[in-house]
């Protein structure tokens, strides 16, 4: 059925994609607890900034990142990162991934812990469960099904990217080259046999993330 | 320990886009009713003692704990105020079951023995078979009773409730009563309550507060204050009853009447169908109170009680008459013209002449 080259692709897609929406996860939840609950001055602008990655061409998005996880960088003098050698291995492309759908996953969990009644949040608190309790017995399990929906919509739009990936990642077959890079590099070569069978691959795959969307946003 | 007469304090202001709540007023031990038209301000005072909103300016007192003060920056978390709070929507948690809903509270007690035991509230409240169930699937009354439940599992020292019979069948109706009663007297728990309904508050409070366009008016003893009443507007005149707490002293089932007596003040009754020493709640109908002015024979009514009237208030077709006997007092609703006939006065002898069959008693839930 699939050759172990493609099967070694797909598998990393689905790591770069997976690992990428996890890591983005905790600022996902953060930015979203944010957006929902709280006002303050700029709220809007941040709001906008976070918004970003949706819009900005993803080459952009991978160029900043680039800059930011190169030698000599902010990052780098803080953390060390330019000697940790991420660029241009699957955890770049990871994080590339992660950060284009990030907007996305923030959107759905903002909606999610929108949706959730004020007033079970605060009838929990008046039974004397604390603020932090109460979004952990009532706010997370109420909304947990906008969450898991943003996280699937998130890991399908990760498992598409390209833009950011090829800048920071590059494509280097068997290391960092995912499906979207296998079918444009495929396409290059004239193997239109073998960019056919990945494009079939990301068609069923795509299927799948939105079939289980719909599944969870209509309970 | 000394008893606290003023057990919640409230002074405030809370503003909005087309509404202010201006509340002045300090609550008494017992259940106090906040009875006023829709729209002037009881639930949101409500959200204000218990934390949900923050008042613009002013201080919330309960005993002897500053819950919100704008002078000292004071505004205690609602998890750390001990008010309890039943909304008018029960707000349960969709995502437990019942039981865990009841024990939500209750599992973050320090102390557990020193609460209401909640299986104690599950039989009261009749819900010991509805325990494993999806809260989902509960009616309105259900819901009620589980929400309170819940709140009294965690043990306020104060327990407010915001029309908590709205939507609520009558066989739930009777329960919760029931329970707040017993609540009330067993562990002392003031209740303060909203309602619409003026039958509802004189089956129940021992205080009320009035409320009109976002101020608090008055607050006192819920006889004294109903018969100073000038606004008509807050009752509606086919409620008008008085009610008693009467103990059963014999029950004579061939005849199906009761004996029973409120402050040696002896009522028959129709047959109540609990054990001779129990309390329970009548009403009489003002209009069902019969008035004679010299002692009446060869009559059918049993009740026949010489009292003295002690005010009369004139409505718009009828008066009002209030008598008084053995410390009880009664409402006895007649016409104008049966008044100035009988040429009643302030302070003199009157019979009250009640039948049997007009005294409702009111339903008590078997337990």
């Amino acid at each position: 059925m699939l050759y172990s080259e493609e099967i070694q692709i797909f598998i990393l897609s689905l790591q770069v994609a997976g690992v990428g929406v996890l890591v983005c996860l905790p600022f996902a939840l953060f930015a979203g607890w944010i957006l929902s609950r709280k006002e303050f001055f700029g709220k809007s602008l941040f709001d906008t900034f976070l918004s970003l990655p949706l819009v900005l061409p993803p080459v952009v998005t991978g160029y900043a990142l680039l800059f930011l996880f190169s030698d000599g960088s902010i990052l780098d003098r803080w953390f060390g990162i330019g000697k940790m050698d991420i660029l241009f291995t699957w955890i770049a492309a990871s994080l590339a991934a992660g950060i284009v759908s990030l907007p996305i996953m923030i959107r759905s969990i903002e909606v999610a812990f929108s949706s959730v009644d004020k007033n079970l949040e605060f009838v929990s608190r008046s039974l004397g469960t604390g603020y932090w309790l109460t979004f952990f017995k009532i706010t997370l399990p109420l909304s947990r099904k906008g969450i898991y929906a943003g996280i699937i919509l998130a890991f399908g739009r990760a498992i598409g990217e390209f833009g950011a990936t090829i800048v920071v990642a590059g494509n280097i077959p068997g290391k960092t080259q995912t499906l979207p890079l296998a079918i444009f590099t495929s396409l290059q070569t004239g193997d239109d046999q073998s960019a056919l069978r990945y494009i079939l691959l990301s068609v069923v795959l795509a299927f799948f993330v939105l079939i289980v969307h719909r599944k969870l946003i209509n309970h | 320990m000394e008893i606290i007469d003023n057990i919640l304090e409230v002074s405030l202001i809370k503003k909005f886009e087309n509404f202010e709540l201006k509340a002045n007023v300090q609550f008494k031990r017992g259940i106090s009713a906040i009875f006023a038209p829709s729209g002037t301000g009881k639930t949101t005072l409500l959200n204000c003692i218990s934390g949900k909103f923050k008042p613009d300016s002013g201080l919330v007192k309960s005993f002897d704990t500053v819950l919100f003060s704008s002078d000292f920056k004071i505004d205690i978390p609602p998890e750390k105020r001990s008010i309890g709070y039943v909304m008018q929507d029960s707000s349960l948690f969709p995502h437990l079951n019942v039981n865990e809903n009841i024990y939500y509270g209750y599992n973050k007690l320090k102390d557990e023995t020193m609460s209401i035991d909640p299986k104690w509230l599950v039989d009261l409240l009749n819900l010991g078979h509805l325990v494993d169930r999806d809260v989902k699937n509960l009616s309105g009354g259900e819901k009620q009773r589980v929400a309170l439940a819940r709140t009294l599992c965690s043990f306020p020292e104060i327990l407010l409730l915001d029309e908590p019979l709205v939507s609520v069948d009558n066989f739930s109706r009777n329960h919760i009563l029931k329970t707040l009663q017993d609540v009330n007297r067993q562990f002392h728990i003031p209740i303060i309550y909203v309602t619409h309904s003026f039958s509802e508050i004189l089956t129940f409070a021992d205080y009320i507060l009035f409320m009109k366009s976002g101020k608090t008016t008055r607050y006192g003893e819920l006889m004294k204050l109903f018969w100073e009443l000038e606004d008509k507007e807050y009752f509606d005149e086919e409620e008008l009853q008085t009610v008693l707490k009467v103990n059963v002293l014999e029950n004579i089932i061939s005849n199906g009447i009761t004996k029973s007596s409120v402050n040696g003040l002896i009522l028959w009754t129709p047959l109540i169908d609990q054990p001779e020493g129990s309390v329970v709640n009548i009403s009489i109908h003002a209009k069902d109170v019969i008035l004679a002015n010299k002692p009446v024979e060869g009559i059918s009514a049993r009740n026949i009680i010489n009292a003295s009237i002690t005010d009369m208030k004139s409505l718009d077709t009828s008066v009002l008459v209030l008598a008084e006997s053995n410390g009880v007092s009664i409402m006895s609703e007649i016409t104008h013209e049966s008044s100035n006939k009988l040429g009643l006065n302030i302070g003199e002898d009157v019979y009250l002449i009640i039948k049997t069959n007009s005294i409702y008693v009111e339903s008590v839930p078997e337990l």
